[in-house]
């Protein structure tokens, strides 16, 4: 960059100023000339001008040093130095010096001229240096010009390349469009094809995919019923006050959505409008099943049927029968579909009864609590606040008043949990028992507590069941191990597992305080104990927690014992129940 | 109780022995910062937005917590909840849902609303006292509000 910018200042500094830089020669000869000039009008006009000798050669020397500079400027004051001496300093035509201003005026005349030649020479030399600069200025602006340009081509080479890369991902998206419609298309005349009866409806019951054999069994299209809400479809027949699938089909889809998992409905008779609009009678099995997102929420609802109808209705033909066989074959049916009725009714009640349980449970947590909080509190206020006007027997009452509101509360907490465990979803999943089993032993004891414990954990196989339930049944059972057997001078717990017939039994042994077996049933209730307080603490409600999820996952438990020796709690988890 | 005076703790609870004994357990922790008991939800939105009663109130100095029970008279504690959190300017305002139930179907709906905290009221009287001492202490002292 710096070479461009001298070459260029040199071009341009020898066209804008010709003049300044043209050969000394020719202006020495114009800066002596000016003198001589000078000369000739002193010479002509010498009557005006004298005494003045050095009246025209001021201004000569002046103009000689503009034009021509410093050595133009030396030159000219020279001439006219000796001009001045020679023809017009007294004594004329000699070079004799009559009176010494002459000599003085003379010096100044010089110095002056050479005052000039510098001024000029150093304005010119500014000139120069300034005229330089704008060159420069100049260069720097076209070079930059230049760059501009050459970043602009630049810009457009990449911008088409970037187009390039565009149109190249474009058609590759394209290219993976068309793929995935393919590999769609083939899903959905997969699923269409499928030789079940199918339908696919979002959570909202919008029916977004049929089987070719739903449609066929159904009479129905698939431009018809596509994207359309499932009743809007399929309405209840009006002519057919008795029909109730609608509402048994609206349950199942409720049941679906609130427990995320499969739902079979019982045999229902649920006539279907042909495409001529007449209502014909159909029975069916339905299956409906949630299929979930990657998010874990119900993303669609597969409503899979079994369609029954010929079934049925060969039973019902009398052809080949006796009149009898087929009257109590129609009996029966009406049996069945009776008790169907009879189980939807109870299903409605118990849901009713469910929601109904969940607000009780709310009211009692929430009501019977804000009195017990107020007896506790109080008493500690009487307690701490009051202490001086009460005797020792006084604050013994007041903590028996503490204790027991305490007690009550812990007894309303553990009924709720108690209840909860009936009414929340089971969600299975595959547990490693032994694992469980030893880090709950692990939370529940302390390491100075485990020190007095000789606890076992024999091979266990894993089981199916969820995850969170089950931890509470080892919880509760590990814990009443140890509680019983604390008093022992050193407590022994044994977990293992053995097969009994097709069941997979898992059991918890423990060297404590045992109990009769005459008892044994009581075991297992709400607010059952069969130790007094003072021996032992604790509500009665932790075998009732784990017998009620245990039966809820399809298994039992039940306990032997022997007093003062010792109880074995087994249990079986029924279909999940170890492998 | 003057209306305009400065309140660093507002307390919404309709159980007259709640308040006493949270009143009790926050002092009890010395903490003495300026503290006012409210017992409808009605009166816990004017005293929030200066309105009625409280028309005189410094809006730009709001409480420095506030501690809603759930169940309130007239107006519930959700729906004081909702106000507060719905308002701008009072967003910012931390909100301690206090109740006697670990049950309630409104814990969920509570935390979408914005509570910042849930708490929920022990009966054994020492964890009552621990529990409510030391949302003061949080709230008050640990807590850093956004300037």
């Amino acid at each position: 960059m710096a070479v461009n910018w001298r070459v260029a200042t040199t071009n341009t500094g020898k066209n804008a100023d010709d003049f300044h830089n043209s050969p000394d020669t020719g202006r020495l000869i114009l800066a002596s000339l000016i003198p001589l000039a000078a000369f000739a009008l002193q010479w002509v006009f010498w009557e005006a001008i004298q005494p003045f000798v050095w009246f025209l050669f001021y201004p000569a020397v002046f103009f000689s040093s503009r034009i021509g500079g410093f050595r133009a400027g030396l030159v000219a004051t020279a001439i006219s130095t000796v001009i001045v001496w020679w023809f017009f300093l007294p004594t004329r035509f000699s070079f004799a010096l009559e009176r010494s201003a002459s000599a003085l005026s003379m010096g100044i005349f010089t110095i002056l001229g050479v005052l000039f030649s510098l001024t000029h020479e150093r304005l010119r030399k500014a000139n120069q240096q300034a005229k330089a600069a704008l060159a420069a200025v100049n260069a720097a602006k076209e070079h930059l010009e230049e760059r501009i340009s050459e970043r602009t081509a630049d810009l457009a080479r990449k911008s088409e390349a970037l187009r390039m890369l565009n149109a190249e991902l474009e058609q590759r998206v394209r290219e993976r469009t068309d793929q995935l419609e393919a590999a769609n298309a083939e899903l959905k005349s997969l699923f269409e094809s499928l030789p079940g009866l199918y339908l696919l409806l979002t959570p909202d019951l919008k029916i977004v995919a049929v089987s070719d054999a739903y449609l066929k069994a159904t009479l129905t299209t698939r431009e018809g019923i596509l994207d359309r809400n499932l009743f809007d479809v399929f309405p209840d027949n009006p002519d057919d006050p008795g029909t109730t699938a609608v509402a048994n089909m609206q349950t199942s889809m409720d049941r679906v959505l609130r427990n995320a998992a499969s739902d079979t409905m019982a045999i229902a008779k649920h006539d279907v409008r042909g495409p001529d609009g007449v209502f014909v009678e159909r029975y069916w099995s339905p299956i409906n099943s949630p299929i979930f997102g990657p998010d874990r929420q119900i993303r669609y609802i597969v409503h899979r049927v079994e369609e029954v109808t010929e079934f049925v209705r060969q039973k019902s033909l009398p052809a080949g029968d006796t009149a009898e066989l087929r009257i109590r074959m129609e009996k029966m049916e009406a049996e069945v579909f009776h008790s169907s009725q009879k189980v939807r009714v109870a299903n409605q009640q118990l849901e009713t009864a469910n929601k109904e349980l969940e607000a009780f449970s709310y009211s009692v947590s929430h009501d019977l609590r804000a009195p017990l909080r107020a007896i506790d509190g109080y008493s500690h206020i009487l307690l701490e606040d009051h202490a001086s006007r009460l005797d020792a027997e006084g604050k013994r009452v007041c903590s028996v008043i503490s204790e027991s509101a305490r007690n009550m509360g812990k007894l309303i907490d553990d009924l709720l949990a108690f209840s909860r465990v009936g009414r929340t979803a089971i969600q299975s999943s595959a547990i490693d028992m032994a694992a469980m089993a030893r880090s709950i032993f692990f939370e529940l004891t302390t390491p100075e507590g485990r020190e007095r414990v000789d606890f076992q954990v024999g091979p266990l196989p894993s089981a199916v069941g969820d995850p969170t339930l089950i931890r509470q049944v080892w919880r509760n059972l590990l814990s009443n191990a140890v509680k019983f057997s604390s008093k022992k001078e050193r407590s022994v717990i044994d977990v293992g597992a053995s097969r009994q017939g097709d069941e997979m039994v898992f059991s918890i042994r423990d060297n404590g305080a045992g109990f009769d077996m005459k008892y044994a049933d009581k075991l297992f209730g709400v607010f059952q104990r069969l130790h007094s307080m003072k021996e032992f603490e604790g509500t009665g409600v932790g075998l009732a927690i784990v017998q009620r999820i245990l039966h809820r996952h399809g298994g039992r438990v039940w306990a032997e014992g022997d007093p003062g020796k010792g109880a074995s709690l087994h249990f079986t988890m029924g279909k999940g129940g170890g492998s | 109780m003057n209306h305009t005076e400065l309140v660093d703790i507002l307390l919404v609870e309709d159980d007259p022995r709640d308040a006493e004994m949270i009143v009790r357990a926050i002092r009890k922790r010395n903490i003495v910062n300026p503290l006012s008991v409210l017992e409808d939800g009605a009166e816990a939105l004017d005293f929030i937005f200066c309105r009625g009663a409280y028309a005189g109130r410094d809006v730009s100095r709001p409480p420095k917590v506030i501690l809603l029970d759930l169940k309130l008279p007239k107006v519930n504690g959700l729906e004081v909840l909702k106000a507060i959190k719905t308002e701008e300017w009072s967003r910012s305002i931390p909100v301690v849902i206090v109740t006697s139930s670990r049950e309630d179907p409104d814990i969920k709906t509570a935390y979408a609303l914005g509570a910042n905290s849930y708490v929920v009221k022990p009966v054994d009287s020492n964890e009552f006292i621990d529990a409510m001492s030391n949302l003061g202490l949080y709230w008050l002292l640990v807590n850093q509000p956004p300037r």
